[in-house]
């Protein structure tokens, strides 16, 4: 009888060590959490593209302004004044890669027929760069007409910067 | 003088006295019991890594973001441009017994715009602490973006319990 009891108040002593345990032991630590909210790529036109004035042949014909700014065409053009390419800025996320593309079905409208204008070209780097900035030219080839009445032509093109 | 008989009876007497004297103890038996007992430790937890959504471009209107343990991010209309990481932590405890993990409520990140609820704690720990006395494990979560939710670095606390 006295053995059997010494043995029961073993076990209870045993049970009472592994239940309950109290909050002595337990730990409550802080952790940091984040995120960036980005917005999305902004684009501005630094320099409208312009070929500049151009006396075609009565053919017409095709005219290619480089991202250079240079005009390169088949013979009988004669071309004044200054070319320009397209000049861009874009905003996104430093060093993240980014991608350029154009819309097509583009004209610029004046006193004759419309002209084409696509074949969109760009020098913009693969990436955004440390400040998040990407900075890129655009050049574009300009279909004229047979006998383009003379006058001012304008048009607009659209430019997407995608991450 | 003890007769042949008397000393018999007296044998006999003194044999059954010694026979009752001892009774009790040629009944008995003995067992051994065990006894066990574990002594813990006081529960200790580092952080390894925060916990970082990353770079979000949000679409229109308010969603959520849920990023897992295993550091997977996925959202509705959301683009996501790196630099998420799930929270890392190491507990350390007793090998072998069971660690119970809770979370805080409550909690946002703020920045330069509306705050952002963080919540929905979800993390890949063990049942118990391992050999070595260690549990190791990361902490995923859910982050509520707000429409329209103003861009910039947004950061915030969450607070973690580790028990037996």
């Amino acid at each position: 009888m006295l053995a059997r009891g010494r043995s029961s108040a073993l076990a209870a002593g045993a049970l009472a060590l592994v239940l309950g345990t109290p909050l002595a032991l337990a730990t409550t630590e802080r952790g940091r959490a984040s995120a960036t909210i980005l917005q999305g790529i902004v684009v501005t036109e630094a320099v409208p593209m312009s070929f500049a004035a151009v006396a075609p042949p009565p053919s017409g014909g095709a005219i290619v302004l480089s991202t250079a700014g240079t005009i390169r065409s088949s013979g009988g053009f004669v071309f004044r004044g200054t070319p320009a390419p397209g000049a861009f800025n874009a905003r996104g996320l430093p060093h993240h890669p980014t991608s350029v593309s154009f819309s097509t079905g583009n004209f610029v409208t004046g006193p004759g027929p419309a002209m084409r204008l696509g074949a969109f070209t760009n020098n913009a780097a693969s990436a955004f760069d440390g400040t998040a900035n990407l900075n890129f030219a655009v050049g574009a080839t300009l279909v004229i007409n047979p006998n383009q009445t003379p006058g001012q032509y304008t048009g607009t093109y659209a430019v997407t910067v995608n991450f | 003088m003890i007769t042949k008989m008397q000393s018999r009876s007296l044998a006999l007497a003194a044999a059954a006295i010694a026979v009752g004297v001892g009774s009790h103890q040629a009944l008995a038996t003995s067992q051994t019991g065990t006894a066990k007992a574990v002594i813990l430790q006081a529960i200790s937890l580092t952080e390894n890594t925060n916990l970082n959504f990353g770079n979000i471009l949000p679409p229109a209107g308010a969603a959520n973001v849920v990023l897992t343990p295993a550091n997977v991010i996925s959202g509705p209309g959301f683009t996501f441009l790196g630099g998420n990481a799930a929270g890392n932590w190491t507990a350390l405890g007793t090998a072998g017994q069971p660690a119970v993990i809770t979370f805080s409520s409550g909690d946002t990140l703020t920045g330069p715009g509306t705050a952002m609820a963080l919540d929905t704690y979800t993390t890949d720990a063990a049942a118990t602490f391992g050999a070595g006395n260690t549990l190791t494990f990361n902490v995923g979560a859910t982050l509520h973006v707000g429409s329209p939710q103003t861009a910039g670095a947004y950061s915030g606390i969450y607070t973690i319990t580790v028990n037996y």
